[in-house]
């Protein structure tokens, strides 16, 4: 059963009981048009924090250096090699152990934002009622779809896998300046204003400040 | 001054069209852009799945500050406050390779398993509750200065309404559990956090808030 508005609320809110949450999580893996209502609730619950006054708040003195700590004692406990790209962490014994054990059922609701087995999300907007579908082309050739969504919602396809060193990212052309919008591998949902100028590039992984390459495409909306 | 490659928009020789041209600019690395540019989130998520612990540290200085404040306007008590943190920045780091920009931002994702750990404790520990009485004019913690700046966000809410998003947010007060709270009727629970749910949509959009993207 679709869930209604007032349980996606709740399941923002991080209300529901773990059979609700389940429930909620089973329909949003199969429709791309509830996760982007619960993304925008986060967004706009996430508003709260604006209320809050960060600077008014002690930290531990060391409170990287601690979590650093732990993080090596997991990777060591895990059997994996150190990583790296930061400094050697400060000689303090992990803390909270028993604690983190019993985080499994803690962070079940926030997992639930993260990617799971899909059904095609393309073909879902394609068929969600009000889509405006158009074909994206480079040199000629179709390599993806964009799909307009009510509300202001895009969702941007691209056809073509890239190689493991390459990222597709999105950008926003505000003024002949290109913003970033994110990078994604297939496809990538965002919500812009009327008339606004969308383009793809290629980057190295983890995408680029400024676009490196020749855009794919640009697609005005 | 801007380095690397660089787009310039090209008039629109095809009506609906814009056309973008690839400029070089004088610049010391011939790949990449200004390397003095800080990473978004979303990057040092990546890099975070790639096991790059300087991106975790980044993560971590950018946003302690922030899930604190978040923790300790759920749970006032500092030593518990910390502890949920790190825990919340560890899950991050054991989980960034299964983030997915498409379902939530970086930030909204990591106060997402902050909020859920606060949360969790919350049901934990039952004792470290408020009262509905106290709710109206919180506290902060006797070891810190703790002070609530002027509601921005919460100022697109009524009073009734901002009471309800509290209590559910920072609580996490069930739709029943706040109908018993406040001697409301459940549908007008429902109903009222419905409506502000939206004024605050709306405030994503009017400025009021930070751009969603």
């Amino acid at each position: 059963m679709t869930p209604d508005r007032d349980d996606l609320l709740a399941y923002a809110l991080g209300t529901l009981s773990p059979a609700e949450t389940a429930r909620v999580e089973a329909e949003l893996d199969r429709d791309p048009a509830l996760r982007a209502e619960v993304r925008t609730d986060l967004d706009a619950l996430a508003l709260l924090l604006d209320d809050l006054d960060p600077q008014a708040v002690p930290v531990p003195a060391d409170a990287g250096g601690e979590l650093l700590a732990r993080v090596r004692a997991q990777e060591a406990q895990a059997g994996r090699p150190p990583a790296s790209g930061a400094a050697p962490p400060a000689a303090r014994p992990p803390r909270r152990w028993p604690i983190a054990l019993g985080l499994v059922a803690a962070l079940a609701l926030a997992f639930a934002l993260l990617p799971r087995p899909q059904t095609d999300p393309l073909e879902v907007y394609r068929t969600t009622p009000g889509a405006v579908e158009r074909s994206l082309e480079a040199g000629g050739e179709r390599v993806g779809t964009l799909v307009q969504l009510p509300e202001g919602r895009v969702y941007v396809h691209l056809s073509r896998t890239l190689p493991p060193e390459r990222t597709y990212q999105l950008w926003q052309i505000q003024d002949g300046t290109p913003v970033s919008l994110g990078v994604f591998e297939r496809g990538l949902l965002v919500t812009l204003s009327p008339g606004a100028t969308v383009a793809v590039s290629v980057e190295p992984p983890g995408g680029s400040p400024q676009p490196t390459t020749t855009p794919l495409f640009v697609q005005p909306l | 001054m801007n380095c690397g490659l660089a787009w310039t928009v090209q008039g629109p020789a095809i009506p609906g069209r814009v056309s973008l041209r690839l400029r070089v600019l004088a610049c010391p690395h011939p790949m990449f852009a200004d390397p003095t540019t800080e990473p978004t989130d979303e990057t040092l998520l990546r890099q975070m799945a790639g096991g790059d612990e300087a991106a975790l540290l980044e993560l971590h200085r950018r946003y302690v500050r922030l899930l604190s404040a978040l923790g300790y306007r759920m749970l006032r008590q500092r030593e518990d406050v910390d502890a949920c943190v790190q825990d919340a920045f560890f899950n991050a780091w054991r989980h960034a390779g299964r983030f997915d920009p498409s379902r939530a931002r970086a930030k909204t994702w990591l106060v997402s398993i902050a909020h859920h750990r606060f949360l969790q404790h919350l049901r934990d520990r039952p004792d470290v509750a408020l009262e509905l009485e106290d709710w109206d004019t919180p506290t902060p913690a006797p070891d810190h200065e703790g002070r609530l700046l002027a509601g921005r966000a919460l100022g697109v809410l009524d009073p009734a309404q901002r009471e309800l998003i509290e209590l559910a947010y920072y609580r996490g007060h069930s739709h029943s559990e706040l109908a018993a709270l406040t001697g409301l009727p459940l549908g007008t629970v429902k109903s009222r956090l419905r409506s502000a749910l939206e004024r605050m949509r709306g405030a994503l959009h009017t400025g009021k808030g930070e751009h969603p993207l």
